[in-house]
């Protein structure tokens, strides 16, 4: 499963990134062992709002397809 | 120098020397806020040589050799940006116009202390002094967590000053910090996977022997930066070829040996800043911001309601711009006639009085006119800013502006283009990628500002018919429309083209959505004073040179009146001069209107005589398959300094004294001029037609350039920018007017 695919309330806990996504998402926090939870959905769908160590991102979905996640 | 001199006491070597002191942090960490408590009012706002990000730095107040200096904010030194680049540089004391550093505030967001610390912790690796500011301690407290700060600061081997910044909580803790004895930094406790840290350490050896100046730790420090992060590792190609070749045989070796260095940092260093984390917090609950934060959030980022209350704030700041900031324009207009009335009156009518009244009065004034919209648009900017609003908007829009590579982050500087180009390219300084922020600047000014409202006013109101054809909609207003809907097409078509002709790296998109928060009126205040100081400062120098240089052309070479309005103008005289006071009222107010016709006649001749209406003749040839003819063409001239000038270009052409768009003699003139030759009406709806599209497309605004010079600190994207408009503008109403010719309509 991959991070686009949690719905929004649900939590999650990341377990490997796909290659090719910036490292600025794992300095943010995003990285294996993390919990995530999507928080909202932008109005048109994408991005998403995920929340990560008491911090909520925006990321794209395109984006949220290369981090996998196994739900908690 | 002092140092090779025995002689000279050392201490007058202290006494000059200034401190350097630079604020690093996270975006959203209340950075500006503490740099703005330290250096009070006198701040200078400038650019790092080369490069388009802006430099603040100030003193400390009461400490005049003690510089402060505000860095861009980053998320970690793995720097991803140009911004992200020069906090790197300044901070390794890389940047070659810049002093090193002697002493690093790192402003950390308490309230999420492990992904500050984050940063703060590479910091603290490279061995600099350095202060950790524990900021948003109220919401902490507010949240139910405690921290052990004490042993916070033992951890990180630095002193830490827990702050509330907006109330000036803990400011003289800093102050005093800041100007004491330099901390000796501590060693921070991660550890890095095995194989990693060793090449680190070979790779250390290697830049030792380049660079022996620098601490062991500083070195391996710098090695891992070098190692994750291509940017950084560009630089030593032609610095140290053999440092860049090891860098490269390190990282085949990891990848050999399939060990992910690109990660090792940051897992090795999350799981300490994890622990870190854990030990010092007491108790962890979800702040109350966040609550708040929540229950707004489900409605401003509704799925219905937040795109409507987004288009609502988006027009009320429109509103603002566009209607607001009038009167207070018409009142400085008012000003500048007041002091050009006043100028006329003292000084003798000649060449200095018309110099100082048309060019540098005129001059300043097309400055100073755009300082109302200004406030107004960086007020509204700056509030959303503050209060967290901003970062919605981008997240709500980001999937329209994708689709024609923009994102979020382009909306609100695009929809402040319809009032003004000007601030609203200066309003892309928040944009983080700089390709998508110099893509934003590029496709600005094809939206319809108001300065071409005039312009359509005049054009549509003199050839387009008032009928209505649905209720209250007419031809007028649906033609108004149009136009509008067409810049932004265009605009976006642009953006769309031009994002696959200006390489650089692919942008990702990541945006922090902080929690909101009261705005901060100072901070708020403290930002629309700045954008209008760098403004006048910097773009109104470039706009005043050419308003001078406009008044020239339209002023010079002087005509020799014809002979004919000369005797008129004797015998108006005369006859006025013979008749004596109170003896013939109706004769004198016809003699004096007569005066007033001869004068504009007068200027309509010397336009037409000077540089600029010789320009127009010379370039009538090109312009005429649009359908322009010399005059139009010298009017599209003028333009060029400022559309709006071109209503009154106009009117001096066809001799209307004080002409503006409302002006139903200009109207008239406009609509029944002759061809001398055919005697056919000069100018067809078709050819306010041309000429409408050519205004909706063109560049014609040098105040836009001016600023845009100023946004990328080059003069290469201006002049692209200027010809790609104007050459669409061209074809747009070549295609208009031979099309429209073809089907008849001429």
């Amino acid at each position: 499963m991959t991070l686009d695919q949690l719905e929004p309330g649900r939590c999650a806990r990341v377990t490997c990134w796909c290659d090719g996504i910036s490292d600025r998402f794992m300095e943010m926090g995003l990285l294996p062992g993390t919990e995530v939870e999507v928080v909202r959905v932008a109005p048109l769908g994408d991005p998403i709002a995920v929340k990560v160590k008491n911090c909520q991102i925006a990321i794209r979905r395109a984006d949220a397809t290369q981090i996998n996640i196994e739900a908690s | 120098m002092a140092s090779s001199d025995p002689s000279t006491p050392t201490t007058t070597v202290h006494a000059t020397k200034v401190r350097r002191v630079a604020i690093a942090g996270n975006p959203n960490a209340g950075k500006s806020t503490v740099f703005n408590l330290l250096t009070g009012l006198k701040q200078k706002v400038g650019n790092y040589s080369g490069v388009t990000v802006e430099r603040k730095s100030g003193t400390l107040v009461g400490h005049e050799d003690i510089e402060i200096i505000d860095l861009p904010g980053t998320y970690s030194l793995n720097p991803k940006s140009e911004d992200e680049q020069i906090a790197y540089d300044a901070i390794t004391s890389h940047l070659p116009d810049e002093d090193p550093l002697d002493l690093i505030v790192c402003v950390v967001n308490a309230t999420n202390l492990e992904r500050n610390l984050y940063l703060a912790s590479q910091i603290l690796d490279l061995g600099l002094p350095t202060i950790i500011v524990l900021n948003m301690m109220d919401e902490v407290e507010a949240g139910g967590t405690v921290l052990d700060i004490r042993l916070l600061s033992d951890i990180l081997g630095a002193p830490i000053v827990p702050m509330v910044a907006t109330r000036k909580q803990g400011l003289e803790d800093l102050r005093n910090l800041v100007k004491g004895s330099l901390p000796s930094p501590g060693a921070t406790r991660w550890r890095l996977d095995e194989e990693v840290g060793t090449a680190i350490l070979g790779l250390a050896d290697e830049l030792k022997k380049i660079d022996g100046s620098l601490t062991q730790k500083r070195r391996e420090a710098e090695c891992l930066r070098i190692l994750n992060s291509d940017r950084l590792l560009d630089y030593w190609e032609t610095r140290s070829p053999s440092f860049f070749k090891s860098v490269k045989d390190a990282r085949e070796e990891l990848d050999s040996k399939s060990v992910a260095y690109g990660q090792a940092e940051v897992r090795g260093r999350y799981s300490w800043l994890g622990q870190v984390a854990r030990r010092v917090t007491k108790t962890q609950e979800a702040a109350e911001a966040r609550k708040l934060t929540d229950r707004l959030d489900s409605v401003l980022l509704h799925r219905i309601w937040g795109p409507v209350i987004f288009v609502v704030l988006l027009l009320l700041v429109f509103q603002a711009i566009f209607s607001w900031a009038t009167p207070f324009m018409d009142l400085i207009d008012a000003g500048i006639s007041l002091l050009a009335g006043v100028v006329r009156t003292v000084l003798p009518e000649g060449m200095l009085a018309d110099l100082l009244v048309d060019g540098v009065i005129a001059g300043v004034g097309n400055v100073v006119i755009f300082l109302p919209q200004i406030l107004f648009l960086f007020f509204f900017l700056s509030l959303m800013e503050s209060t967290g609003y901003m970062a919605r908007s981008a997240f709500i829009m980001d999937r329209v502006m994708r689709r024609v590579g923009l994102s979020g982050g382009s909306v609100m500087p695009m929809m402040s283009a319809f009032a003004c180009a000007v601030p609203a390219i200066m309003a892309t300084r928040t944009m983080k990628s700089q390709r998508d922020r110099l893509l934003t600047i590029l496709v600005i000014p094809l939206m319809s500002c108001s300065a071409r409202l005039p312009v359509y006013t005049l054009f549509i109101g003199a050839f387009i018919p008032a009928a209505t054809f649905f209720g209250p909609i007419g031809y007028q207003g649906l033609t108004m429309f149009s136009l509008y809907i067409f810049g932004t097409v265009v605009a976006f078509v642009a953006a769309a083209v031009l994002k696959k002709t200006i390489s650089g790296p692919e942008s990702f998109f990541m945006l922090e959505l902080p929690p909101y928060r009261a705005p901060q009126w100072k901070l708020v205040f403290w930002r629309m004073v700045e954008r209008a100081k760098i403004f006048l400062i910097r773009a109104g120098r470039i706009i005043f040179v050419f308003s001078i240089l406009l008044w020239f052309g339209a002023t010079y070479p002087k005509a020799e009146l014809p002979t004919e309005i000369q005797s008129r103008y004797t015998a108006v005289e005369t006859e006025l001069a013979s008749l004596s006071d109170g003896n013939d009222d109706a004769r004198v107010a016809q003699l004096e209107d007569e005066l007033l016709e001869l004068d504009n006649t007068a200027s309509a001749y010397q336009m037409e005589q000077s540089a600029i209406g010789y320009l127009g003749k010379m370039i009538e040839p090109v312009m005429s398959p649009l359908g322009f003819d010399w005059k139009l063409s010298a009017g599209i001239i003028t333009a060029f300094a400022a559309r709006e000038v071109i209503v009154g270009a106009l009117g001096t052409i066809y001799s209307i004294a004080d002409a503006d768009e409302e002006s139903l003699a200009l109207r008239e003139h406009l609509q029944n001029a002759k061809d001398p030759e055919t005697g056919r009406n000069l100018y067809t709806p078709l050819v306010a037609l041309s000429l409408l599209v050519f205004f909706v497309l063109a560049l014609q605004c040098t105040s836009t350039l001016a600023i845009a010079k100023r946004e990328l600190n080059s003069w290469k994207w201006p002049v692209i920018m200027w010809v790609y408009m104007t050459g669409l503008a061209y074809l747009a109403s070549l295609i208009v007017y031979q099309g429209g010719l073809a089907l008849g309509w001429g």
